[in-house]
Formats: structure tokens, C-alpha cells, sequence
């Protein structure tokens, strides 16, 4: 048997489980009195931790939860319903329009004026501008939900 | 990839709007839950907020759940992650050196020690010691002798490598062990 007492390392892994513990490790608790009182007291320790009390919490965890989470349970309102795919919507309505009505659109372009046309444009990049911020503003704020690391 | 048949039906009924698999998801991980939001969190009020954000986040997020580990395990993942991001923003430390020196301890067990442990009533002592150990090992005690958890569970829901969870489990049983015996000690002198 060796002589030099186990490290502690190995007297909690052999008290853990004694069959993982390295042969010459076991040999010497098996023949040292100090070195199984320790494997003793670590064990007993496990299993007064395993008896402890497990915590509880004081309050109905179910019930507040499910108040929290009933708003988000509901169906979507119309109302709420994305503005990037109604906007979507819409642009395929109009081109489909434009589509079937392409000859007398060509003559309409050509009667409308460059100002006009840089009316519409101005307009139009702006809407478009807000829906891309409105866009990354809902994607931060999921990443953001997300932030479990 | 393993996927469980239990925790997938769970999922089906909870994204179909079933609120009553809900209420069964959150009974059956509220343990797990609770073990370390008690160990990680020690206000009252705060332990209240963060259990209630964990289930709204795992509401949320369960249609992302992809089945790479058990449910509960996630759950415990976002568990963990609120207690610590709770612990950085108040600026607390989750982590420190509060072991007994060695040479202060050295023949703590030698002698009779296996009488130590059963000379007073164990419990109030250890809940005591425990109550003192860092957040991380608190939690890190609960999780695999009370909740018996693998190194790898616990892995997964600490981010930490296995090795390292490990080494600090060594390091919490060894202060708690060497604590309780210099508490016994101290009261025999």
C-alpha cells in the first residue's frame, strides 16, 4: 500500500464513486483509517445535502406567470397585423394593376410631369425609410428578449 | 441529437395556445427554476421579477426550441442567464475566493472526524455554510447533489466546460466540508 495519504481531489471522487477512483487510490483508503474517516465525512455530507429542504417560492409562481403571458397569447388583431406586409400587399395590387393596364399607363406616365413624379418619389422614400427603421427597431428589441447569454 | 417525446408533445401543445401545457411546464420545472434563483438571487423582490421573466421569455422563445437538449435544461439555461445578467447590472460579485487556508485547516479531520458530522444537527449547520458559499457555488452544489444533475446538464446550463464546473465543485465541497468541521472545531473549544 502506498504510504502518502490520498489528495483530497481523489478522496471526493472516490467518495462520489468508488469505482471511478484509480486502483492505487483505493487501495490506500481501503487500508488508511484517516483517509476513509475523510471519504466518511464527504459522504456524509452528500447526503445531507441531497436531504436538504428544497427552496420553494412564496408566491403562486403558476398564476402570475399566466396573467403575464395571457396578453401575449392572444391571436393578432388586424389592426396589429405587420405594416411591412400590408405595404407588401399593396404594392403587388398596384403593380398587377399596372400590369394589366400597361398601355394606358405608358400614356398617363408620359402625360404626368417631372415634378410631379418627384413629388411621388419624395414621398415615397421617407415611407420606405421609416418602415426599415420600424423594421431593425422590432428585430433589436427581439434580440433583446433574447439576451439569455 | 437526442429529442424527447415528452418535452416535443409539451411544445406542440403550448405553441397550438394550450395554456393548461403551460401551466404543466412550468409545475414541472419550477424546482429547477427555483433551486437557482435562490441560490444566485438573495432578494425577495428580485427572485419574484426574474422567475416570472424566465416563463415569459420561455413563452416567447419556446417556437425557436430546437430540441438540442431537454426542455428543462433550456429553461434552466435562461434560469441562470437572468440571475447573472440580475447579478452583473447590480454589480455583485457571482464569484470569490472564500475558502479556509490550508494551513489554518490542515488536521481539521484528522483525529475522529467521521463523529463530526453527527455530533449536532447537520442541516441548520450546513444551510448555514451553504448560505455563505459564492453565488456560483451555491448553485452549482444544488444542481448536482440536489438536483442531480450531470456535469454535462450542468454545463449546458451554465455555459461553463465540464472541467471547469468540476474544479469548482471541488473547491465548494471542500469549503463547506472544511467550514462545518471548523465551525464543530471552534465550538469545542
Amino acid at each position: 500500500m502506498n504510504s502518502e495519504h490520498v489528495s483530497d481531489d481523489l478522496i471526493q471522487q472516490y467518495s462520489l464513486s468508488p469505482s471511478g477512483c484509480d486502483a492505487a487510490a483505493s487501495e490506500h483508503i481501503a487500508g488508511c483509517a484517516l483517509c476513509r474517516a475523510k471519504v466518511a465525512n464527504y459522504q456524509m455530507l452528500f447526503t445531507a445535502i441531497g436531504e436538504l429542504e428544497r427552496p420553494a417560492f412564496a408566491f403562486d409562481l403558476e398564476t402570475l406567470v399566466m396573467e403575464k403571458i395571457a396578453p401575449l397569447a392572444r391571436p393578432l388583431a388586424w389592426g396589429k397585423m405587420p405594416i411591412g406586409l400590408v405595404v407588401l400587399l399593396a404594392a403587388c395590387c398596384i403593380g398587377f394593376i399596372c400590369w394589366l393596364n400597361k398601355d394606358l399607363l405608358s400614356v398617363t406616365i408620359k402625360a404626368i410631369s417631372a415634378d410631379l413624379i418627384g413629388l411621388v418619389v419624395a414621398v415615397i422614400i421617407p415611407v420606405l425609410l421609416f418602415q426599415l427603421l420600424s423594421l431593425q427597431r422590432e428585430y433589436q428589441s427581439r434580440m433583446r428578449a433574447l439576451d439569455i447569454y | 441529437m437526442t429529442i424527447y417525446p415528452r418535452d416535443e408533445e409539451l411544445v406542440t401543445k403550448i405553441l397550438a395556445r394550450d395554456d393548461a401545457a403551460f401551466s404543466v411546464l412550468i409545475k414541472n420545472t419550477e424546482k429547477l427554476v427555483s433551486q437557482i434563483v435562490f441560490k444566485m438571487i438573495s432578494s425577495p423582490a428580485d427572485r419574484k421579477d426574474i422567475a416570472q421573466d424566465v416563463y415569459v421569455t420561455v413563452f416567447r422563445n419556446l417556437k425557436d426550441f430546437r430540441f438540442q437538449s431537454k426542455l428543462s435544461t433550456w429553461i434552466g439555461q435562461i434560469a441562470y442567464h437572468a440571475c447573472l445578467k440580475s447579478i452583473r447590472k447590480q454589480k455583485l460579485v457571482l464569484m470569490e475566493d472564500v475558502s479556509v487556508g490550508d494551513e489554518q485547516f490542515a488536521d481539521a479531520d484528522s483525529g475522529q472526524p467521521e463523529t463530526l458530522f453527527l455530533k449536532k444537527e447537520l442541516s441548520g449547520v450546513l444551510r448555514a455554510a451553504i448560505e455563505h458559499l459564492p453565488p456560483l457555488y451555491k448553485t452549482l452544489i444544488s444542481l448536482f447533489h440536489q438536483e442531480e444533475l450531470s456535469y454535462q446538464e450542468i454545463s449546458e446550463i451554465t455555459g461553463l466546460p465540464e472541467g471547469t464546473i468540476k474544479s469548482y465543485l471541488y473547491r465548494a465541497r471542500r469549503t463547506l466540508k472544511e467550514n462545518i468541521l471548523l465551525k464543530y472545531k471552534r465550538e469545542e473549544l
